[in-house]
């Protein structure tokens, strides 16, 4: 269980920010390996291709007083899939556009979904491309230069990834956490008089534990 | 939440939901089956609170005004009506496995016929089938006689420790080696008793599967033996027939989709998805390959089943162009290839697809998916209001999550019967999980409790 660390992590002092976080691009080109190596630290050279989508969080300590919270959805890369995108990245705080460095085709999809994001998703959304399978180095075909000139343009931070060798990518994850407006969001949170990690009082649950008692 | 749905779709999950809510448990086909049955074991409880949802029906039942067939059997001459229809020749349908470990019918053929070696190839893929008429030796003319023989050992042993017979990885995060162990020893001989029950049941019959009656539905949701699975779902899904009525038909499409002119968009989504099908499973476990400069790399080349799973999917994407290839149906390809050869698999696909799924469920627009997602919210709003207020925080639920929870076998299962199984298994997944998913902070988090493989212990509540 990923999230197994988190209320561990809620109950430090300071201050939890959570994130909604949507990886996007075409399919095979790594999303799920790298959430798996940001999660689990783990890589598996065998790994499902991913259906519909999948949840997972990951908490990350910046500094002493600053924890994020990336609350992580990991979507199916088949065209098809495109359709419910927005019910994953409506909302989203962030986003990471992966296309896989041996793949011509997969930068130019990078490059759509990232025009999508632009066009549909949260205005303030952070958004990350991140070039997979640098491991890969004697089958690459899209220069680390056209996709970061692209990136440059395009006001996206950029990593060269490879969830196999587990290079750049924490620095990935911490990098968009870092980017995000947190004094803002802390600002804002204030005014509300309500911390970002609470959301509110739920009206169900007391009445929920007490159905389960009777 | 997705809604726009054909008018077509619409009437028709909004009639069916009408039945559902109307459903009284006296009309249901499930209680009916469930007061005939011999006894009651701890279950998943699917009676959910007060009805269940049973109506939600779109295929024939099991229910049938067949008379028992225990009447039947004393019946001299008796033989099933289906024997008018299909002619049932010796050799079209092998006889069941013997008893003991169940090895899988393409592997023990591969083993014994005369394999030739190959580039694995388009070229060669074509040249060798060019020259094969019957269906089922493709997959063994394609096979290397020369690559890894040791692995293909290691699979007759379905019983080894750290796989179930379907070649599997057992995970032991949940429990422990012993307890699978213990468990298995407990159950063996229910096992076996019901595959004994089947067998009788099947020479009642001179040796073909009865007409779909409730005793059998009974025996279906008990548990097929897994060495008649295959056999019972070709029969009862109407994927039969539909096979026999096209008798050629796969052949020419596997020969078309080999067809090196042949530009078709959905080869290249299928490759990359072959190799990512049950990876972790012995049979489509990749091998490591070494090349020229003694570098290794990991290949499905000269996996016969990924093969088999090549063939399905492509010649499926012919056959259904609207849908062309969609992801996950590999997993139910793969599914499928574990209990019965590639032509029944490609059968069995085209039924599930087209007869017992929604229409649109695979096509570009997910059309299908998007309307049983809502229908499942529907169910989850009337008949556990309390986690749906929980999920109501914004989220919108996803049934393919619960799909991939579901054991795969009830999925498969599922098609001998409808639809409606998907979502009495997607509820009872919810019911099952009610207090971890009222527990959770944020609403968000319900989705790791349903897509946990635990969320299945079913102990943790009986």
């Amino acid at each position: 269980m990923s999230a197994s660390g988190n209320r561990h992590n809620s109950q430090a002092p300071g201050k939890l920010f959570q994130f909604k976080l949507v990886l996007l691009g075409e399919s095979a080109v790594g999303k799920s390996s790298l959430v798996l190596r940001f999660v689990k630290d783990q890589f598996d050279d065998y790994r499902e291709s991913t259906i519909g989508a999948a949840f997972l969080t990951q908490t990350i300590a910046l500094d002493e007083n600053t924890t994020v919270k990336f609350e992580i959805w990991d979507t199916a890369g088949q065209e098809r899939y495109k359709s419910l995108a927005p019910m994953y990245y409506r909302n989203a705080n962030c986003a990471v556009v992966v296309y896989d460095i041996t793949q011509p085709s997969s930068l130019e999809k990078a490059k759509s979904w990232v025009n999508e994001l632009k066009r549909q998703a949260d205005p303030n959304i952070v958004i990350a491309l991140a070039g997979n399978k640098s491991d890969l180095s004697e089958r690459r075909v899209i220069d680390t230069e056209t996709a970061q000139n692209y990136a440059a343009d395009a006001g996206l931070l950029f990593f060269e990834t490879s969830a196999k060798k587990s290079t750049n990518v924490n620095e990935l994850f911490t990098s968009i956490a870092r980017k995000m407006p947190l004094d803002q969001l802390a600002a804002n949170s204030r005014a509300r008089g309500n911390n970002l990690n609470q959301r509110g009082v739920d009206l169900n649950r007391p009445v929920a534990q007490n159905a389960c008692s009777c | 939440m997705p809604t726009e749905a054909s008018t077509s779709r619409d009437s028709y999950y909004s009639s069916l939901f009408d039945e559902y809510i109307t459903a009284s448990p006296r009309e249901s086909t499930w209680s009916h089956s469930t007061v005939n049955s011999v006894k009651r074991r701890p279950s998943l409880n699917l009676h959910l609170r007060d009805t269940s949802i049973s109506s939600l029906k779109r295929q024939p039942s099991f229910d049938c005004p067949t008379p028992a067939l225990s009447s039947l059997k004393n019946a001299p001459n008796y033989s099933s009506p289906l024997n008018s229809v299909f002619h049932y020749t010796n050799g079209v349908y092998s006889p069941p496995p013997p008893p003991g470990p169940y090895v899988f019918t393409h592997y023990s053929s591969y083993n014994n016929s005369e394999t030739k070696n190959s580039n694995n190839g388009i070229e060669e893929r074509t040249n060798g089938l060019t020259n094969l008429s019957p269906i089922h030796s493709i997959s063994r003319q394609q096979i290397p006689s020369n690559v890894h023989p040791g692995s293909v050992k290691v699979q007759h042993d379905p019983y080894a420790n750290d796989r179930d017979q379907y070649g599997f990885k057992r995970s032991y995060q949940w429990i422990s080696n012993k307890e699978y162990i213990d468990f298995e020893a407990s159950y063996s001989h229910i096992l076996q008793r019901r595959k004994l029950k089947w067998e009788a049941v099947l020479n009642e019959n001179g040796g073909l599967i009865p007409s779909k009656c409730s005793k059998m539905k009974r025996y279906v949701r008990k548990g097929i033996p897994p060495s008649l699975r295959g056999r019972v779902w070709f029969h009862y899904s109407g994927a039969e027939a539909k096979m026999k009525s096209h008798s050629d038909l796969y052949q020419q499409l596997v020969l078309k989709a080999q067809d090196p002119r042949l530009e078709n968009e959905n080869f290249e989504v299928i490759e990359r998805d072959l190799h990512r099908t049950f990876p972790e499973n012995i049979k489509f476990k990749s091998t490591i390959v070494s090349d020229d400069n003694n570098s290794q790399t990991l290949s499905t080349d000269n996996v016969p089943i990924i093969q088999s799973l090549r063939r399905v999917l492509t010649a499926f994407s012919l056959y259904s162009p609207n849908i062309g290839y969609c992801q996950s149906l590999n997993y139910i390809v793969g599914i499928l290839l574990l209990f019965m050869e590639e032509e029944k698999a490609f059968w069995m696909l085209v039924t599930i697809v087209h007869d017992y799924l929604p229409e649109n469920m695979y096509d570009v627009t997910m059309e299908g998916s998007n309307v049983d997602q809502a229908v499942l919210m529907s169910l989850i709003m009337r008949k556990m209001p309390e986690i749906w207020n929980k999920m109501n925080g914004g989220v919108n639920y996803d049934i393919e999550k619960s799909d991939g929870n579901m054991p795969t076998i009830t999925l498969v299962t599922s098609h001998c019967e409808g639809n409606k199984i998907l979502f009495r298994v997607a509820l009872a997944i919810f019911r099952l999980n009610e207090e971890k998913i009222m527990a959770v902070d944020d609403p968000m988090e319900i989705f790791q409790v349903v897509q946990d493989p635990c969320c299945l212990n079913i102990s943790s509540r009986v």
